[in-house]
This record gives C-alpha cells, structure tokens and sequence, in this order.
C-alpha cells in the first residue's frame, strides 16, 4: 500500500524555504500552493467548518513566512511545516472545545450488530474518532489521513515515538469500544491479552 | 526453522506496527516482522482487516473543496499588513519549534489587528484588469473611497464614504467580479480568537 500523498522532493521544499527565508514572496507562494490541498484535507476532517481550516492554513504559513530562517533542515520541511499546522490546530480545537465533538455517547444509536454497509459504517467510524481525546484523534489522522509514519507523526507533535505507539494504542482501543461491529475483534478480547 | 509460536512481548510489539503497515510506511524490516507474525497470529489478522476498515473510511475524501488562491490573496494581504507595521517578520510565540527563545516577539494571526492608515476600513484587492473607470463605479456602488494604495501587491486600503456599514459595504463590493479580494480592518479582540 503506497502513502496517501506523493512526497514532495526534499531538495526542491529546501530550496523554496531558503528563499522564503530571504523574503521571496513567490516562493511562499509555491509553498503555500503545494500543501493547501493536503493541509486542508487533514484539517477538515478534525475542524469541519470551511473558515476555521483557512484559518488554520493561514496562520501556517504566516509563520512560516516568519520563521523560515530558522530552519535547519534537522527534519523534512514537510514535516516541518505539518508540525506547525498541527500545533495551530491543535491550539485552536482547545480554545474552541468541543468544536468537531458529537453528541453524546448515551445519544448514540444502539450499536450496529450486522455487517456494516459503508454509509453506515463512515458514521461510526466519525463519531467514534470525535469522541477521542484530540491528541489521539490527530495521531490516528496523521497515519491514516496523511499518511505519515511513526517518526514523522513523533516530529511533527513533538513527541517520543513511544508516545505516538501509546496514543495510537489508545485510540484504537476507544475505537474498538465505540465501534463493536467493526469486524473481527470481540470487544472483549483484547489484542494486547 | 520455521518458528511456529511468539512471545507476548513480540506480539505487543507488532501490534503497535500495524496502524503503520496498514498505511504503508514502515521500513521494509519492520514490514517483514509483521508479515511473519500476521501467518502465525489470527489476533492480529483479525485487528489488521478493523484497521483498514478504519483507514478506509478516514483516507475516503471529504469532498470538501477549497479554493487556495483565496486563501493565498488572504494571507498576502496580511503580510502586506504587517510589513506596513514593521512586523512581518517578528517571531512567532510557540508554533514553531525552532528552539528560538520567543522572547517578547510577537506572532500574528488572522485575529490580529495590524496598523492600518487611518481611516481604513476595508483593504481590498481587484482585477488587474479593471479600469479606472470601473473602479470609480464599484467604489461609489459600496460607498468608498481610497485611502492608499494600491500597494507593490495590488493592495488598496480604503475608507467608507457615507456608507451605513463596513458590512454593507464588503457586500457590495464582493458583489462585482473584479473584486478578488475584500476584508473587513477588524482588531483581534472584535473576532473572540485572540492568541
């Protein structure tokens, strides 16, 4: 299985960020032009409302507009510049708690017990994930959504790699809680048993 | 010899792998570990086919589309902004993690209020192609009047000529096509998203 997004070149990222460091506004441009689709498809699916993912976006590349000399190429700028986006998404989906939350459990449908059909199943699997805590639903959505590994996810939020496996290992687990029918799995048999 | 059983430990530690086998980004050894443990553990098949089911549905796109040239013009705009103040390229408090101490610098944000000229209400960018005409129509039609401008980025700060709004203004002039641009001076504080 291929990663979700095509890997943009380090040396032509590198490149463009220098020139940004210099005050290049067309080499901002391209930056900005070239994550806008993949920026925006993360945070869509954790801030759904059109305003706050441009915001977000925005925001990114503000900074990096401003800290681009700081750059010191000790990681990818793609995962330089996903670090940042998610620290502003983060910081604004706590300052705005509950923003991509759904109802309730207890308002919940009764858990599905047949197979699934798709529709049915994309509506579990999203009320499951926006009841996780927000630092294991962006974990879950780095990997599946972006596509990034371990060490990426650990350098985009900071974080011991050991972290990232915990905060994965969690939310499937909540997962698995909330989404019972999701195949295979009793919800009493635990992987980790 | 071809191992037929696996430790816990082993077990844990491959189960941990499989969020990222089902993505694809492991290393090629990680890949083979878990793929020897997958023919011996029907525990692991079983969570390796509810997580693809899960990756399924959360890489399926949301259909939503975006329209980055807006987003762009926007981001121009406030760059244009701060530079006017003298702050482009103040640093940021937190969002980057470049080791920098932050100090005292500040980091702007769409819900932060840069210098204006005064009077300002609106900043406002058009069609390279309008004419001086057209431009004096739509101005009079939303009731406004230039303060400054237009910058090296095409940028015009303009102020409201007996207009009974900000609001009714941006209206009207987001009502004309050659306008690619029009947005409210707004301070920080007025928008409740402050830093």
């Amino acid at each position: 299985m291929q990663a979700r997004f095509r890997q943009i070149p380090k040396r032509q990222d590198e490149d463009l960020l220098r020139d940004v460091a210099r005050g290049d506004r067309r080499a901002l441009d391209a930056l900005y032009l070239g994550y806008h689709r993949r920026l925006a498809r993360f945070l869509t699916r954790i801030a759904p409302q059109y305003e706050t993912v441009e915001e977000v976006i925005n925001d990114t590349f503000l900074v990096v507009w401003q800290r681009a000399k700081e750059f010191r190429g000790a990681s990818r700028v793609s995962t330089w510049i996903i670090g940042i986006a998610y620290r502003i998404a983060l910081k604004s989906l706590r300052r705005n708690d509950g923003l991509v939350r759904a109802q309730r459990y207890d308002a919940l449908p009764e858990p599905w017990v047949e197979p699934m059909k798709d529709a049915e199943l994309r509506d579990w699997v999203a009320q499951g994930l926006s009841r996780l805590p927000i630092e294991q639903r962006l974990t879950l959505e780095l990997a599946y959504n972006m596509g990034h590994s371990i060490e990426e996810i650990a350098e985009i939020t900071d974080s011991p790699v050991g972290t990232v496996k915990a905060r994965m290992f969690h939310a499937r687990e909540k997962l698995r809680q909330s989404l019972p029918a999701l195949g295979g799995v009793d919800a009493s048999d635990s992987l980790w048993n | 010899m071809k191992q037929t059983e696996y430790t816990a430990a082993e077990h844990q530690d491959i189960g941990e792998l499989l969020p990222w086998f089902v993505n694809g980004r492991l290393s090629d050894a990680d890949r083979q570990r878990v793929d020897s443990h997958l023919r011996l553990c029907e525990v692991c098949r079983d969570e390796l086919a509810a997580q693809h089911r899960i990756y399924r549905e959360m890489s399926a796109d949301a259909g939503v589309e975006h329209m980055p040239m807006a987003g762009l013009n926007r981001l121009r705009l406030r760059i244009e902004n701060l530079e006017d103040a003298g702050t482009a390229r103040a640093a940021p408090e937190e969002a980057s993690r470049s080791g920098a101490p932050a100090g005292s610098a500040n980091y702007y944000t769409v819900t932060t209020a840069a210098a204006q000229p005064a009077n300002t209400a609106i900043r406002a960018v058009f069609a390279p192609t309008v004419t001086l005409s057209e431009l004096q129509e739509l101005l009079d039609d939303a009731h406004l009047k230039i303060v400054s401008g237009p910058t090296e980025a095409g940028v015009y700060s303009l102020a409201m000529s007996a207009s009974p709004s900000v609001d009714w203004s941006l209206r009207r002039l987001r009502g004309h096509e050659t306008v690619r641009f029009a947005e409210s001076v707004v301070p920080a504080s007025a928008t409740g998203q402050g830093q």
